[in-house]
């Protein structure tokens, strides 16, 4: 028994203010983190008929309803490109943000029962979502890809760039998430808020119209959002445009590293009185 | 190994930014002020209290869910907590799954699991259930298989949030069982808990808090005692009884009454023991004369049962009062064998078949606690049976404001 003395030490102290995040610590729990992001996929698709499909449906219903409407309809201007695919790009990067910063917002409520009765990182509760939501993504890659196919837009070496404005909107998401998710633990109007303001966020992001039609004299405030660069350049690199404005991302991902970092200070400052608080 | 905390302190109450604050505003409080305490590998410590007093919020901080406001503690060895069975369970995963989730959430890889998944499917007794999604399973089966997920974690030291009071008689035992070996293995355990007995059989060691303060640590038995004793004491009060509308018809009435429980040595003891003697002393003032009166002490569960009748015929001495007198009729209960709750006496006088002088249904209620030097070997039998008392009678003239009542 005495050998055991030494092994494991743990002190509780009281909050130290900002304390970095222990990688070895999550990585000890990483099974857990499994497990919730099964938990997550599992939930949302499990009872239903359509089941899995769901995951195929959503993106080629809702790109099928815009394209009906502003291609059509309101026939936005694309400069030549099918708008089935200006649109489906745009909710590769959009709709995977949106849907992960909404279920970050709830997440560290919607799991208020683990909190208060068991210690895990906290912080693996807003990883879930981000994680959970990359399952989409690619499954909305495969629609994008074919879907090019169908329109003979065919893959080229400019798909290459994909996975970095990927990782760019996944580090803007799990930014925005942290914060949202600490935020709304607090005050709970953000999960209010926060849906209102996605929905804002979709129409000043390139998201169902290319950048192009902005006038020019409002460019620099259209700028401001950090979607718009790497909603740009996929669209561009799907598109197989010769001209990509790769330059254009170094504004988001300056964003994502700033919202990465605040996010996860602010977190690791709020998830002590989190317990005490959902 | 040790476990040591020195004075803590828990603001209850968020601070409006992110940095704590010092002082407490107005609707905050100190969970816990001060505690500090030691406790030393295979040592078996029990935690009783009123609710409120901060166990929980003790058991919060030492799981780590909450952090304490001031102080720290030094936990040496791996810690396992059962605040609740089956957190993080998941209705749609299959029992399984949800196996693997829950000991994921309370800390285990998934190696370790993968280790231990056949006992603890055979604890759970869900062999043939077990890719059934658990919304399936009976409330039973759900509570045995998050219980046997929990007992199975083996921690160094192991902490219980009355955990046990769970599932079904059969259930329960297995749990304890699982419990007592858990402690045979030298493991440390903590253990909260209401029920007297179970802190009594399971722990050598007992911590006592009240409003946030250690008031209380040392062998288990003593501390339990000390803690009965402060609760009678705080709802204590000398039952009195004036039958007020009964004053003027009756020829006799009761007065008022006490009920004394005694300890071994004859002597009054604040708490009523299983098994130990009580006095019942009631008074009773005469209005006209009352002939060969029998005087009454009876004792119902809270149920409605009959369970005691001491009296005066038994003894075959009966009361006689002229108008004016008042006698105090004590009657001392030996040896009440009464499981521990609540009862209720009622009074009675008069004589049987002829005439009743007084009765009072509710005349007063006592409580009996469990007698935490005799929870392993004692046996209680329940029921109705004929209580062995002693009696005595005094018989004197009532003070001149009594008579100037009367008339």
């Amino acid at each position: 028994m005495g050998t055991e003395n030494q092994k494991h030490h743990l002190r509780i102290l009281p909050s130290q203010g900002w304390v970095p995040v222990s990688f070895s610590e999550l990585w000890s729990y990483r099974d857990l983190l499994y497990y919730l992001v099964l938990r997550d996929i599992r939930s949302t698709t499990h009872a239903t008929r359509l089941g899995f499909y769901w995951v195929l449906l959503q993106p080629l219903a809702t790109a099928a309803i815009i394209s009906v409407v502003m291609g059509f309809l309101v026939k936005v201007p694309t400069d030549g490109v099918p708008y089935p695919v200006v649109v489906l790009s745009g909710l590769l990067i959009w709709g995977y943000v949106s849907n992960v910063v909404i279920r970050s917002s709830t997440s560290m409520i919607a799991n208020a029962y683990l909190l208060t009765k068991v210690y895990f990182p906290r912080i693996i509760i807003p990883l879930v979502p981000s994680i959970s939501g990359l399952i989409d993504m690619a499954i909305h890659l495969f629609v994008i890809t074919a879907c090019c196919f169908y329109y003979q837009v065919l893959p080229q070496s400019s798909w290459l760039i994909l996975p970095f404005t990927m990782a760019l909107a996944i580090g803007i998401a799990l930014g925005a998430g942290l914060w949202v998710s600490a935020l709304t633990v607090r005050f709970r109007d953000f999960g209010n808020i926060i849906p209102v303001f996605l929905q804002l966020g979709m129409y000043i992001s390139p998201v169902f119209y290319p950048s192009s039609i902005v006038p020019a004299h409002w460019r620099w405030l259209y700028d401001m959002n950090p979607m718009v660069g790497i909603i740009d350049v996929t669209r561009d690199a799907i598109v197989g445009r010769g001209d990509v404005q790769f330059g254009s991302l170094g504004y988001p991902m300056e964003v994502a590293f700033f919202l990465l970092f605040s996010g996860i200070f602010y977190f690791r400052v709020s998830e002590d009185i989190a317990s005490d608080l959902v | 190994m040790t476990l040591a905390r020195q004075g803590k302190r828990i603001l209850m109450r968020q601070p409006p930014f992110i940095m704590p604050c010092e002082e407490l505003r107005q609707n905050e409080f100190l969970a816990l002020k001060d505690v500090s305490f030691e406790i030393r590998h295979g040592e078996r410590v029990g935690v009783i209290g009123r609710n409120g007093a901060g166990k929980s919020t003790l058991l919060k901080i030492l799981s780590r869910i909450t952090k304490p406001t001031r102080g720290h503690a030094d936990v040496y060895g791996r810690l396992g907590a059962l605040l609740e069975v089956g957190t993080g369970f998941h209705p749609e995963l299959s029992g399984r799954e949800n196996i693997f989730l829950n000991a994921a959430v309370l800390g285990l890889t998934r190696k370790e699991v993968a280790r231990r998944f056949d006992e603890i499917v055979a604890f759970a007794e869900i062999e043939d259930f077990l890719d059934m999604a658990v919304k399936h399973y009976s409330s039973g089966m759900f509570m045995r298989l998050a219980f046997s997920i929990s007992a199975h974690l083996d921690p160094d030291i192991l902490i219980l949030d009355e955990v046990l009071a769970v599932g079904d008689a059969a259930f329960q035992k297995k749990c304890i069982g699982k419990m007592e070996g858990v402690a045979k293995d030298g493991r440390t355990v903590l253990f909260v808990s209401h029920s007297i007995a179970s802190i009594v059989s399971f722990c050598d060691r007992c911590l006592l808090l009240d409003n946030g303060r250690l008031v209380r640590d040392g062998a288990a038995i003593e501390v339990t005692e000390f803690y009965q004793e402060s609760l009678t004491a705080k709802s204590n009060k000398s039952p009195d009884v004036l039958a007020a509308e009964k004053n003027k018809t009756n020829k006799a009435y009761f007065t008022s009454i006490k009920v004394t429980p005694l300890g071994d040595d004859g002597e009054p003891t604040p708490v009523l023991r299983v098994g130990k003697d009580v006095e019942i002393e009631a008074t009773i003032l005469a209005k006209a004369r009352v002939t060969e009166n029998s005087v009454a002490a009876v004792i119902w569960d809270a149920n409605g049962y009959r369970l005691i009748d001491v009296n005066l015929a038994l003894k075959e001495d009966f009361l006689s009062l002229d108008k004016g007198e008042e006698a105090v009729v004590r009657f001392t209960l030996r040896n009440v064998l009464l499981r521990p709750g609540d009862y209720r006496i009622s009074l009675w006088m008069g004589r049987r078949a002829i005439e009743d002088t007084d009765m009072i249904p509710d005349a007063a209620i006592f409580s009996v606690e469990v007698d935490p030097r005799k929870t392993k070997h004692f046996q209680i039998f329940d029921g109705p049976y004929q209580c062995e008392f002693t009696h005595s009678m005094e018989v004197r003239d009532a003070g001149k404001d009594s008579i100037s009542a009367i008339s």
